[in-house]
Order: C-alpha cells, then structure tokens, then sequence
C-alpha cells in the first residue's frame, strides 16, 4: 500500500466512520439498540422518556415492580446524517378502556393498511411530507396488545433499501412493529 | 485515540476490500478493545493484501482464518457485555445448545430463508407457514417466555431459545445489554439452523445439538466451506451443496429429539431437574420404534419425519424434490393456533387434514350398564338389550391412541386442550346428556374428560401462562401414551317422557390453545380459536328393543375392543376387570398370544404369578421365544427364585431387542441381585445410552461405580439421581389444588365417572363381573 493510498483511506475514515460512532446509554424496553441501527442503516443515539406513574399492570408483574416494560415508555432512536436526523420512535401507552381509547390512536393513521398478525390488532401508514414529519419515508405502524397501544415511527433513511409492497409500505417497518408486539404480549 | 484512528482506518480499509467480513466487525466503546480490534483488523488487512485475492470468489476470498478471526472478533464483543450467569464462558445454559467453536457465533453466518428459497421454492414456501419458522414471533409463545425475561431475567430465557430461537442464544443476543440485531426473530428456526447441525449431543433435549458454522458448500475433500457463496458457486459444485447441508442425522429420530423432548433444570427453576415433556420417549416406548417389545400392538416401523415430513408432489420448483414428491416442510402437527393466527390458511387446513388422517384415534362406545340390573352389555352392537323410559344407563367409552407415535397429547400439555365430548340427544334432538361443551365465553366445561395436565407450583394453583419454572407436582395427568387405551364411563337418566331412538355420540376434541391461555395472551375480546374434531362414534339407542346389528366396518374388530378395555382396566389398576376383558379376547381369538400375555401380565401386577406363569407358558406355546412373553416371564422366573433362568429370559429378550430400556434395566437388575456387578454395570450404562435420564440406571450405576472404587463416576451418578428423582413432598402440592377444584378433583382418580349427579367412584364400586 503506497502513502497515497494510506492518505486516502485515512481521509474517508474520518470523514464517513468517526462521525457516525455513538453509543447510547439508556435501554429500550420494546428493541435493543443493535436493532434500530440495522434498520436506520448506523450508529443510533437513544433517549427514553417514560410515566412511571402509569403502570400496566398486567398479570405477570407485581405491584412492586419497577421494570421499565412496566411503565409507558417511549423510545427515540435518531441517527444524524449530515443536516438530516432519521428518527425511530416507539411509544407504548396503557390503555383504560381499549375498545374506546384506541380508536384515538389509529386516527394519526387515517389512510391505513390492516395488518394481520401484530399484536391483537393493528394498522399501518404511510406519514405524507409537510405531515408530521418532513420525511416522505415516513411511516407509521400503530397497534395494540391487550391493554397496551403503540405507535411505531419511522423515518426511513434513504439509501437503506428495503421492499416495499403494493402500497409502498415496508415489510421491515413491519417487522419491527412485530417485534414491538412481541415485547408487549 | 491512537488505536482508535487506526481502528477506523483499518475498518474502512477492510470493508472496501472484504464487504462481508465489515459486517462482522463490531465498534466498541471500549478503548482497550478498540485497541485489541485495531490489531485485529491490521492482521486481516495484511493477510488479505499477502494473499492478493480481492474481487475472487467467496471461497477463495474467505479463508478459514479470516472466518476464524472475525468470529474470535465478534466473540470479544459481545462476551464484554454477556451475562455469563451459568459460568464463565457457558453460552446457553439452562439451555443445552452446542457451538462448534464453542463461542458466540454472529448472527449473519446463517443465510436467511430468501437465500435458499431463491432456489427452494417448495420448501421456502411451505417453511414460511410452518411452526419451525414461526417458533419465535408468535404471541403464544412471546407471552410467556416475557413473563420469564420480566420476572428472572432474560438469561434463563435460554433455556426456551435454545430451541424456539437457537440463532440469538448463540449469537449471544439473550442478555441484559444486548449487542445483537434481533432482525433474524422473525425466521425463527431458519433453513441454516436446522441444515447446520452436525450432531446431536445425546437425548436430552433442551437443545442438545451442536451447531456447527453454517456452510452450504464443502470442498472438493468435503470440508465445510462457512460464507454465503453467490448462486452460480452452488449451481456449479451441487453435489457439494449437497453435503454441506444433508446428512443422514437429520433422518433419524434422535435429530428431532434435540428439541422434542425437555426437562426444567435445576438451573431454571432453583428445585430440581423435572421432565417436561418426552415426546422422543414416548415414540420409542411405542410400536412404531421397534425397540420396545412391551407394547401391546405392533407396528411398522415409523420416525418421526415418517408422519411430520411426508412427500407430497411439489406444486413450487423444488431441487430437493425426488421424482417430483417433496418431504414436507411443514412439519403438519397439533398447532392450529398459530396458522389461525397469522391467517396461513393452507397451513390451518393442511394441520386439521393430518389432525383426522392416519386412522390415529379410535373412539369406542363400548358398552352400557343399566343402574336396575348392574350388567354389563358389550360389546355394543354385537349383543341386544333393551332401554325403558326413565332408566339410568352408564355407558363406557374407550379411546384408544392407535396410531400416534407419542402420548395424546403430546409436550406441552398445560397449554393444550384435547378432551372427550359426550352427548345424548332424544328423537327430537333435544338435549339430554352432554359434557365436554364449551361455555358461551369460550371455556372448556371443567368437567370434561380431558387428557389433558393440571401442573401446580408451591401454593397448590395451577401454573397458568407456562411459567414452567415454578412447576412442582403434576395434580393429574390424563394422557394417554402410544397404543394405549383409556376408559371414560358417563352416566344419564333416559327422561320418563322419551320415544324412539336416542342419539348417542363421543368425540374427541382438539383446541390450541386452552382457552384461559388464549385469554391471557390477547385479553378476553379475541376471536374463537379453532376445535378440531379428531376423532368421533355416534351409536343409537332405541327406548325398547335394540337387537344385535353386528360390526361397523370402521370399528375395531370385537377382540380388539376387549383389548382395549383390558389395557384401559389394567392401566387403572383394576386387575379382575382387566383379566376378564382379556379373557374375551382370548375367546374370540385363541390364537392370539398377546391376549395370554395380555392375562399374565396382570396378574403380575395383581401378584399372582402363579396364575401369570399359566398364561405365559400359553403365549410361548403359541410363539416360541416371544420377546413380550419371555420378559413377564423373566419376571415370574425371578419371583420363583429361577434366577438362572431369569437371566437366561432377559438375555434372549435383550438379543432381540438390544435397545429396550425394560430388558436392560431387568437385567441389570438382575445381574446386581446375582452379585455379577461388571454384567449389571454393562446393562446399566447401555440403558443410560438409552435414556439418559433413567433414574435405576443412575442409582444403581452410582453404587456399581463405588463398588468397583470409582469414586468420582459414582458421586457424579448419585446426584443425577438426587436431581432427578421425585421430590416425595411434592404432591401435597398436587392435593392442595385439587381439595380447593372439586370440580376437577374427580379427574386425578383411576376411576371416576361423569355424570349430571357427578357420582363418584366410591358410590358405584361396581365391576365387570357381571358381563354377559
């Protein structure tokens, strides 16, 4: 390997790898770091932000508990690409009257696909530009488990290719939301 | 920082040359590992850039060393963070899953199921919606391995994944600060799991296989080529394909005994070793094995694969097709669930559709007493009676597991719900009698005859959500094993108003899951998940005269009938019943042996070998050196004090059936009785080949081992027998829950009958001595 070369490697490592390196302290109840940076394509940093005054109670936990999965919590994954930050948000809520209260959360979704087979029931979207976020990718997949209602987003980072189906609709974001519900059930 | 420019350096270097290799290094924020990867990729570099082989295919581009060294790599990383609970460097335990390597293993070695599929197009097809696939993801299943993860601490789910997802227990994705993409969940048990083991490390279960890397080619000397080679490198070299992912392990019952079988270790539930379930057992304790001559019919040889992996014609491209048939990958078997669930509709219909194939039930409605005269009138339809208006009639139905090579029902049997349903209807379809009906909010009647288990933790309550680590004593267990026969008996009034002909039917009913379970996975509003009807027989009884109509061509034969009662009788300890059955068969057919085997054999459990030896020397009449016949006869050889000639019999029994743990164990048994301690201890260490879980071959191994001075072998075989044995104070656990569920409670006796009244057993001690 001549200098050039070695310069040239060099210049690329501190341009395109150093940059992206951050490690996220907090934990996400609902999916680990490890997998919001293979969806967002790199390093993610990760705030979570929780009620701990809401409990979910469901049969498996004791009134003492203190686990995070516990309590409605909401993760944000971001990742910075130069100006842009792609973001996933999960945030869980505990449900009082789901029959009622759920109905609320799927009106963020008013163009929905059903989806079959995440969680008891839920639907997913596609999020327009100049909606709620600035991101023609993104898109969001809201559902239930039991009591619980989550609402998964995602700001789709451009050069992460992924299939898409007939609606344009992702089976990755899909198989997030699997995951999310999978955590909940 | 000096190393860690390096690092990035060099990552970035190693990635534009080797695009694979960059997915498995891992950035750390440590700065001595950062340090210890900068080394670590400098020495791919120069390997890389010694050998000159950029841009040549896979298999020459990733050498052994270079595969070696990334996962070495992959391995620091996560071992940084990994919760070694069970020891230093123990990746699965209480799981007993197997690396070669013996390390963590990174998740993308294991081509995803698009790869193959891409060619497998049959099998990629049918895997998609097979259980296999969905072993991880489904609600049923994530719902309570969470209450594990949430309540002891996601390490002890290793345990279940070992087997329900094997990819991230080696991966090492199942700790607290997991550095894992979890994106494979979704493939659960993929194509490169299964196709990767090399072998199973004994019959253990709990996942005791061993994984080796996966390869989907070998080279020319047949050695395995890890890496995901490109389509055109496997089309060229098909034959190495082939060996790199077929072996003849994965046709054997043994490679399904890595996960169809588990027990809840000690280091799970922090109380002993308990069997869970024993699916691979109980294939070999029945008929289809041929390694058991205990069993009361006989069989053709039948593995597992033989019933869940049947060829079909390939509808879909399919290289591994054989004359156009396919062997399923669908792996049809009990799980209705979760088909229903994600609305695979071919595989739903596909499950029922093998659910009622293969003749694996038969429902017999045997027989009736009526409460004026107590005489017993069987077998229904060979024999005339008569009904009068507001007569009490009990009436004995026999299931027999004919044709499943494994206990009805199988493994998880707290989750499962299979059950008898008995109904009576008069001539306008009025309801007279039924139990085993399902209430308006989905609950099975909890009176049902049901074959199902009631486990039960410390407090004497039900260990509902399969929190299987709290289990303690089995209430009841009413399943039935392979080739076996139960007896159900119901009791109904006929009203005093009745005409014409009453309708009588019993069924045997299938739903996964129970609906408590269900309830708890989804909440109580979920749609009604599917009953399968497995197996039925409806008969007529007329109030009046009812003569004989002779043989339905889809019941057993008459003979067997009485067979089937006979094992039903004799499994619930009634001897005098079950030698009079026995006795009719004998009647129907003298030429039967097992009939008088059938008659000596309970008299041995009935102590009466006198009677018992009568009966055998008839059967070893009618087929000399029958192996049934020579082991209860072995039996009655010891109890006379032949013990020569008790040996002599095992010996032959053993000779012709070298794989039968009863032989082994007797013999055994016999050998040590007759202070010939090196014969006894080849008996006992073949049984523990056997079953390594058999507990008289751990205790008398533990005191031959310490007869002949080896000390360690000896202590090691005692506290296997410690672990596993019963626990003598468990069952109050069992009575606990059953005084506070009388509704239950009628279940766990031997003999119980259901009626509207729900007469015990105790009030109607009546017998079949009066059979016509």
């Amino acid at each position: 390997m001549n200098n050039v070369c070695r310069l040239v490697c060099l210049a690329f490592g501190l341009v395109f790898i150093v940059p992206g390196l951050c490690h996220a302290q907090a934990k996400c109840p609902w999916l680990n770091a490890a997998t919001a940076v293979g969806v967002l394509g790199g390093e993610v940093e990760l705030s979570v932000s929780s009620r701990p005054e809401v409990p979910a109670a469901p049969s498996q936990y004791s009134a003492t508990d203190q686990r995070a999965d516990r309590f409605d919590v909401t993760c944000d994954f971001r990742r910075k690409v130069g100006d842009h930050v792609y973001q996933l948000q999960i945030a869980v809520n505990t449900l009082a009257h789901p029959s009622s209260d759920f109905p609320t959360f799927l009106a963020r979704c008013p163009s929905n696909v059903a989806l079959t087979a995440i969680g008891n029931e839920a639907v997913q979207c596609r999020v327009g530009a100049g909606a709620e976020t600035s991101s023609p990718l993104t898109e969001k997949i809201i559902g239930r488990v039991r009591n619980r209602a989550f609402v998964l987003t995602l700001d789709r980072v451009p050069e992460v290719t992924v299939k898409s189906d007939e609606n344009g609709l992702h089976e990755d974001t899909r198989n997030l939301a699997e995951q999310v519900a999978g955590s909940l059930f | 920082m000096k190393s860690s420019t390096m690092f990035y350096i060099l990552h970035f270097i190693t990635r534009t040359m080797h695009p694979r290799l960059s997915r498995a290094v891992y950035f750390s924020s440590e700065p001595r590992e950062r340090t210890s990867q900068a080394w670590v990729l400098l020495a791919i570099c120069l390997l890389t850039f010694a050998r000159g082989m950029q841009g040549q295919s896979y298999t020459k581009d990733m050498s052994a060393a270079d595969l070696e060294l990334q996962r070495k790599h992959y391995a620091e990383h996560v071992s940084s963070t990994y919760n070694f609970a069970f020891g230093q460097g123990v990746i699965s335990v209480p799981g007993n899953a197997a690396v070669e390597g013996e390390t963590f293993l990174q998740p993308d070695t294991f081509p995803n199921a698009k790869y193959c599929g891409h060619c497998h197009q049959e099998a990629y097809h049918q895997w998609q919606q097979s259980l296999h696939r969905n072993s991880f993801r489904t609600p049923f299943y994530r719902a309570s391995v969470n209450i594990l993860i949430n309540t002891k601490g996601i390490e002890f789910s290793r345990h279940c994944d070992s087997c329900h997802n094997p990819i991230a227990v080696l991966a090492g994705g199942l700790t607290q600060n997991s550095v894992v993409d979890r994106k494979f969940d979704q493939d659960g048990l993929t194509c490169m799991t299964c196709h990767s083991v090399q072998k199973v490390q004994s019959t253990l279960g709990n996942g005791s296989y061993v994984m080796g890397v996966p390869a989907v080619l070998v080279d020319e000397k047949g050695n395995r080529i890890p890496g995901i080679p490109p389509d055109s490198e496997i089309l060229a070299h098909l034959d190495r394909h082939s060996k790199a992912v077929m072996q003849s392990l994965y046709r054997t019952p043994e490679f399904c005994s890595a996960c169809h079988k588990a027990n809840l270790p000690k280091t799970l539930n922090e109380y002993k070793e308990i069997r869970a379930f024993t699916t691979y057992d109980e294939w070999q304790n029945s008929k289809f094995s041929q390694r058991n001559p205990l069993t009361f019919y006989q069989g053709d040889f039948t593995i597992c694969q033989g019933c869940h992996m049947k060829r079909a014609a390939n509808v879909l491209p399919e290289p591994g097709a054989k004359n156009g048939t396919f062997v399923s990958h669908r792996w049809p078997a009990g799980n209705t669930a979760v088909p229903f669930y994600y609305g695979f509709s071919e595989q739903l219909e596909k499950t029922v559709e093998f659910l009622r194939s293969g003749n694996y039930l038969n429902v017999d409605i045997f027989s009736i007493r009526k409460a004026s005269d107590g005489k017993l009138i069987a077998p229904l339809g060979s024999q005339s009676f008569t009904l009068a208006k507001g007569e009490t009639v009990e009436v004995t139905v026999v299931i027999q597991n004919k044709n499943i090579g494994h206990s009805l029902v199988p493994e998880v049997r707290d989750l499962y719900e299979a059950w008898t349903e008995f109904a009576v209807s008069d001539a306008d379809g009025k309801e007279i009698y039924h139990s085993g009906f399902i209430k308006p909010d989905g609950v099975l009647d909890e009176r049902a005859h049901s074959f199902t288990n009631r486990p039960v933790n410390t407090g004497g309550v039900f260990v509902d959500n399969h929190k299987v680590w709290t289990i303690h004593s089995v209430a009841y267990d009413n399943s039935v094993q392979a080739g076996r026969s139960t007896l159900v008996r119901y009791e109904f009034r006929i009203p005093p108003t009745a005409q014409g002909a009453l309708t009588v039917t019993a069924r045997v009913n299938y739903r996964h899951l129970r609906q408590s379970y269900l309830n708890n996975v989804f909440g109580d509003n979920h749609p009604a998940y599917p009953i399968v009807q497995l197996a039925s027989r409806t008969r007529f009884f007329n109030v009046g005269e009812n003569p004989a109509a002779g043989q339905d061509p889809s019941d057993n034969p008459d003979w067997m009938r009485w067979n089937n009662l006979g094992i039903s009788y004799l499994d619930q300890l009634q001897y005098a019943d079950a030698i009079r059955a026995f006795g009719e068969v004998i009647k129907l057919r003298p030429d039967y042996a097992d009939g008088y085997t059938n008659i000596g054999l309970t008299n041995i459990g009935w102590e009466k070998f006198g009677s018992a030896r009568a009966a055998l020397d008839t059967a070893l009449k009618l087929i000399p050196g029958n192996a049934r016949a020579t082991f209860y006869h072995a039996l009655v050889e010891r109890r006379d004090g032949h013990y020569d000639a008790e040996i002599a019999d095992l010996k032959k029994v053993v000779e012709q059936f070298p794989q039968s743990r009863d032989a082994r164990r007797e013999l055994g048994v016999s050998y040590y009785q007759q202070d010939r301690p090196k014969e006894a201890l080849e008996q006992f260490q073949a049984l523990q080949a056997i079953d390594p879980d058999d507990l008289a071959a751990h205790y008398n191994l533990s005191l031959l081992y310490r007869r002949m001075g080896m000390k360690d072998k000896a202590k090691e075989q005692l506290a296997f027998y410690k672990l596993k044995k019963v626990d003598p104070g468990a069952p109050t656990y069992s009575l606990d829950f059953l005084r506070s569920h009388p509704e239950i409670s009628n279940e766990s006796k031997l003999w119980h009958i259901h009626s509207d009244g729900q007469r015990t057993g105790a009030e109607d001690a009546g017998s079949l001595g009066g059979a016509q």
